[in-house]
């Protein structure tokens, strides 16, 4: 199995692709001709999206047009992901303005939806892999921590590297975090490796939050 | 919504503490007052007042009373 990174330069957000024996999984879908090419060679059989802001969605109808792969997401994040106002799409091109980001085209009314919906707890088992999924709210209503194996976390923003606070953004609920998502983390191992929304890895044991 | 509501719907965006801001506060005084704050000032003022603020707006926002302006 492998796990490869592709930074966008939308925000730099990070998409995530999975791949063994030429199939493959994309998390957190951007699309462009580079971002295509990690799929070189590969069937993906499924999308799967950490949260539903548009940063870490914008990808995915055009990868269901380019290999009609369905995307699997839990209720709440499939709701927020319909809506250009929660997954933020309607106001990315005023932030990034302010930030002087103007090489990025943003569709400030695109909305996409979940193919499959999941429990809020399901894991999956793609190639033998388990492939766990938790509704992990506080950063966004529809967060999730997808877990790989139980070795590898792909956190989404609500664990950045970067000492970025996940509950701070629009639709965030710094309770919820603090009752679900903080002890839900503090139960995994610490050894497991974490792949962010943004930046780059790191063990989870290491991270500000849980020490 | 009078004034005390409106700012504590501005605390509340901020991420900043109960009864802390008053319409002189300087917005550069504000710890929290950076990007994201700002992404939820532009989030918080399209909901509840239908209002579409450009990033010049935002920049030419010195204190919570700019804001309050806004919340009419």
């Amino acid at each position: 199995m492998e796990v490869d990174r592709y930074t966008s330069p939308l925000l730099d957000s990070n998409m995530y692709v999975v791949s063994e024996n030429g199939h493959c999984v994309i998390i957190d879908p951007y699309f462009s001709p580079a971002a295509n090419r990690l799929l070189a060679g590969l069937t993906p059989d499924f999308m799967l999206v950490t949260h539903e802001h548009y940063d870490h969605i914008s990808g995915v109808n055009a990868y269901k047009t380019k290999y009609d792969v369905p995307l699997y997401s839990n209720g709440a994040c499939n709701d927020g992901m319909q809506s250009a106002t929660r997954n933020l799409a309607k106001f990315f091109g005023t932030w990034l303005e302010m930030q002087k980001i103007t090489d990025q085209v943003i569709d400030a009314g695109y909305t996409c939806y979940a193919d499959k919906l999941l429990e809020d707890s399901h894991t999956l088992i793609w190639m033998g892999h388990y492939i766990t999924i938790n509704l992990s709210p506080g950063h966004s209503a529809g967060s999730t921590l997808i877990l790989l194996d139980n070795k590898i976390l792909f956190s989404g923003d609500c664990m950045l590297r970067e000492s970025i606070p996940a509950a701070r953004f629009p639709g965030s609920n710094s309770k919820a975090f603090q009752e679900y998502t903080i002890p839900h983390l503090k139960q995994l191992d610490a050894n497991i490796l974490v792949f962010p929304g943004h930046y780059g890895c790191f063990w989870l044991g290491d991270h500000h939050l849980l020490r | 919504m009078d004034l005390r509501e409106k700012l504590a719907l501005i605390e509340e965006t901020l991420d900043t503490e109960e009864g802390e801001l008053t319409p002189e506060t300087m917005l550069a005084d504000v710890d929290s007052w950076d990007s994201i704050a700002a992404l939820s000032l532009i989030v918080m003022l399209d909901e509840h007042f239908s209002k579409t603020i450009t990033s010049a707006q935002i920049k030419a926002l010195n204190t919570v009373g700019d804001i309050l302006a806004y919340m009419d």
